[in-house]
């Protein structure tokens, strides 16, 4: 169970002035100002729940994960994975052995020796029981597809084969909690895909909790239950996914290529005023709430109007709701 | 706060390191010369030495090139592949960059240390300020010794190239560089076979020549001989340079870089 | 205890990743190897000019010499890595995989580097030892060849605790390499006789620094004849000072500690 109480992080970064002139006051000044990363957020996660952390970057995501993996303490509030505080020095190495994390930028493998050493090593660093260890070494290596470069210095592999190795090495001591900081970034589309089914199987066999920050709309998509939105260091949105649609409509967009135009303006007026045009890839788009404006005489009236040649009917995608909520800022 | 302190310390922390050798040097000195039985030694007096290892310290910095790092970190990032190809000849666009850092190093690090210190020489060790044309000499001086290690260093960077140890090459260049070439302690020191062979190496024009010359310690006839020895080397050690490097080009085309 | 198992294994891990790179680690040893050799003719050169300094023949200074490399090259092949901490460590964020782990990250990054090339330091350092330690004007005999063996096994932790608490100041200024070297520098200091020094550099590398303190009073001290099992007990109280001190003060850098991006 985690649990993030009220934390906030705030950074002091040395105010920095431009130019040559600027260099040599910054040398003499101690001027420094705040940075606000992570405001005021709370929330909890429950034992088993997959949980979407998404935001634009710079928005306070990593460093929520941080803190909440312990790297990082909060300037105020508390973290605290099964009651203990993960940054505590006294709690931490208690709770880093029930939890996994793949930070995708960056490996935990040991860049020049074969991968086999690397899992040896973590078997013993989180003293992993010999009989546990072979059998879900068996199994993540199964799922993750890890035999074929298993003797392969980390350094020779590409960048799929590593995500994959980084995310067995996580799970090597069956975590309860496992924290994934955008772990298909780079990935090609097969990979991912591999990524998120052994991640979806994980989850499945063992009940582990996950934390999933990402930009790839499609991984949340199949993962996530709930997303949390954060953004400037403030939670937008904290619930289930199936709430953004609804809160947010229906929304529809229809994409039209005509040999015409049309005005828009009176398409507009028509529907006083509910639509939104985009020219995208040399079709018309047009965007609306399905709530409030009725599909079908959208159609009926662009039929009406100009001589079509092909159109397509999008439904709301999760991308674009999140994107309305970044825009917005509200919910 | 501190944070802020950052940018100021490095500048500061890395003047101590050179004080440090400084120091040393001169303390020893000190206590040589305490026992030594003649007040000259190979032709330098206490405060002739001092003068020497503060100058040749400083100078030091100014002649160093960045020519062995740059092809080193070209190798390592991979980007040499890209530098090989271009039009502007990769030798020639590093000679350029290494006289424009021995340009800005000449005015921003440079003065602001050899200007103080000579001051200092002459009030605390009644050493002679340097007369305005031995100056001049010296700023050439100082150049072609720069363009001297400039060359060198970019073909040392090249063995970088096929042996792929960047750090340890650095080490034994630095070592050698800085023992014959002056910097550690004046070549008068070695014995005298080994000076024979000095002659015909180019490090004495590294170093010692432009502190020399600064110190005032060549008469102009001497000062003028090893101009035109600089400017020998400067010449050979840079065709030499643009020799090898279309070797390494050509190597680096047939293996498909 | 769990780390004394683990030791073995961080470092055998050390050592066969570094065997991959077995051109760099040649070159490496020989780099330093030239550093050394330099820096000792230097000394030579310079001593050679005159009939001696004082008390100190060259004989005294090769094996003054040898003495004080000894311990600086064994720091250098197991606690290279400390080096990287001043560096780049704390701005590029590279201890965050240390601190996933149940395990101390001081531990594990130092655990985790084998640097071969200080193994051409050690050689020069023992070879300039046993070549020169029969012609020094002391008796040798287990009365005094333990306790110097003693004071060169915690000379190499002084080492280690300096570096150490040079390094964590990067915690607080984001990189405390030149100082981290200037400091290192100063145990230079010790390979010449003090005596020749200033006051207030005497005082700097006995009491502040004490690098003057481990390696070069127990030679003096045996000089004089002395006795130098009081001064070996002196000398382990304070490393292992030195050595708690450094560790404190890392765990307070840690805590302050703050991870690149957000």
């Amino acid at each position: 169970m985690i649990e993030v109480k009220n934390v906030s992080k705030i950074f002091k970064k040395p105010v920095r002035k431009q130019g040559v002139g600027g260099m040599i006051k910054t040398l003499f000044s101690t001027k420094s100002e705040k940075v606000i990363a992570v405001n005021h957020v709370s929330f909890s996660i429950a034992k088993g729940e997959i949980v979407g952390y998404i935001g634009a970057n710079g928005a306070g995501k990593s460093t929520t994960i941080k803190m909440m993996c312990g790297i990082l303490t909060p300037t105020e509030g508390q973290v605290l994975i099964d009651g203990l505080e993960p940054y505590k020095s006294r709690s931490r190495n208690k709770v880093l052995k029930h939890i996994g994390v793949v930070f995708g930028q960056r490996t935990q493998l040991w860049w020049d020796l074969p991968l086999i050493e690397s899992f040896n090593l973590l078997k013993n660093i989180y003293e992993v029981p010999e009989k546990e260890f072979q059998e879900r070494f068996k199994y993540l290596r199964g799922i993750l597809e890890l035999d074929k470069f298993m003797t392969s210095p980390v350094r020779t592999l590409s960048l799929g084969q590593r995500m994959r190795a980084d995310l067995a090495a996580s799970l090597l001591h069956n975590p309860e909690i496992l924290f994934l900081d955008e772990p298909t970034i780079g990935l090609d589309v097969l990979v991912k895909e591999k990524m998120i089914n052994a991640i979806k199987d994980i989850h499945e066999k063992y009940q582990t909790t996950i934390i999933l920050t990402t930009h790839d709309m499609n991984d949340i998509a199949n993962l996530c239950k709930r997303i949390i939105i954060i953004d400037e260091g403030k939670i937008l949105f904290d619930g289930p996914l199936s709430d953004i649609k609804n809160r947010f409509g229906d929304s529809r967009q229809l994409f039209v290529s005509a040999k015409d135009r049309m005005n828009l303006d009176d398409l507009n007026a028509k529907f006083s005023g509910n639509l939104q045009f985009e020219v995208i890839d040399h079709y018309l788009s047009i965007t609306f709430d399905a709530g409030k404006v009725n599909l079908k005489d959208v159609i009926r009236y662009v039929f009406d109007h100009c001589e079509v040649i092909d159109i397509k009917i999008k439904e709301n995608s999760i991308e674009k709701v999140v994107k309305h909520i970044y825009e917005t800022k509200a919910y | 706060m501190l944070i802020t302190f950052s940018y100021k310390f490095a500048i500061f922390a890395w003047i101590l390191g050179d004080l440090v050798q400084i120091v040393i040097f001169c303390f020893l000195w000190v206590a040589v010369y305490a026992f030594s039985p003649t007040a000259s030694i190979n032709g330098f007096t206490l405060t002739t030495m001092l003068a020497y290892v503060v100058t040749s310290r400083i100078i030091s910095n100014l002649v160093s090139s960045q020519s062995f790092f740059t092809v080193g970190e070209d190798i390592r990032t991979g980007s040499i592949a890209n530098s090989l190809i271009k039009p502007i000849n990769y030798r020639i666009a590093l000679s350029f960059s290494s006289i424009g850092s021995y340009l800005g190093g000449f005015l921003v690090a440079f003065l602001p240390v050899y200007i103080p210190a000579i001051v200092i020489l002459h009030f605390a060790l009644g050493v002679a300020f340097p007369l305005w044309y031995n100056l001049l000499f010296f700023i050439l001086s100082s150049f072609l010794a720069m363009l001297i290690i400039d060359a060198f260093d970019f073909m040392i960077g090249q063995m970088a190239f096929f042996t792929g140890a960047l750090f340890g090459i650095m080490l034994v260049k630095s070592a050698v560089y800085g023992f014959l070439s002056g910097a550690m302690i004046p070549l008068s020191f070695f014995p005298a076979w080994a000076q024979n062979i000095f002659l015909f190496l180019p490090f004495a024009s590294m170093l010692q020549t432009p502190a020399f010359i600064a110190l005032g310690m060549y008469g102009l006839p001497q000062t003028l001989l090893q101009l035109g020895l600089q400017l020998f080397w400067v010449v050979f050690l840079n065709l030499l340079s643009l020799w090898t490097y279309a070797g390494s080009v050509k190597r680096v085309v047939s293996v498909g870089g | 205890m769990k780390y004394l198992k683990i030791y073995p294994k961080f470092l055998a891990m050390a050592i066969k990743a570094k065997l991959s790179y077995r051109m760099d680690a040649l070159i490496g040893i020989f780099g330093f190897l030239c550093t050394n050799t330099v820096a000792f003719f230097t000394l030579y050169l310079t001593i050679s000019s005159i009939p001696s300094l004082g008390d100190w023949s060259i004989e005294k200074m090769v094996f003054l010499y040898g003495i004080c490399l000894i311990p600086k090259s064994i720091d250098h092949i197991f606690t290279d890595n400390i080096w990287a901490i001043g560096n780049s460590m704390v701005i590029r964020g590279d201890i965050d995989p240390y601190l996933i782990r149940p395990l101390d990250p001081l531990f594990q990054i130092i655990a985790s580097n084998f640097q071969y090339e200080g193994f051409g330091e050690l050689a020069l350092g023992i070879v300039f030892v046993i070549l020169y330690a029969p012609l020094q004007p002391i008796v040798w005999g287990w009365g005094n060849i333990l306790p110097l063996i003693v004071c060169e096994f915690f000379a190499i932790f002084l080492f280690t605790a300096i570096k150490l608490l040079t390094a964590t100041i990067s915690f607080w200024t984001k990189r405390s390499m030149p100082l981290m070297s200037g400091i290192y520098e100063l145990s230079n200091f010790t390979k010449y006789p003090l005596e020749i020094f200033h006051q207030v550099i005497r005082i700097l590398m006995v009491y502040i620094i004490p690098f003057s303190l481990v390696m070069y009073y127990p030679i003096a001290d045996l000089y004089l004849g002395l006795n130098i099992w009081p001064l070996t007990g002196i000398i382990a109280g304070v490393v292992i000072s030195l050595c708690l001190l450094a560790y404190a003060f890392w765990k307070r850098g840690l805590k302050k500690y703050e991870g690149a991006g957000s």
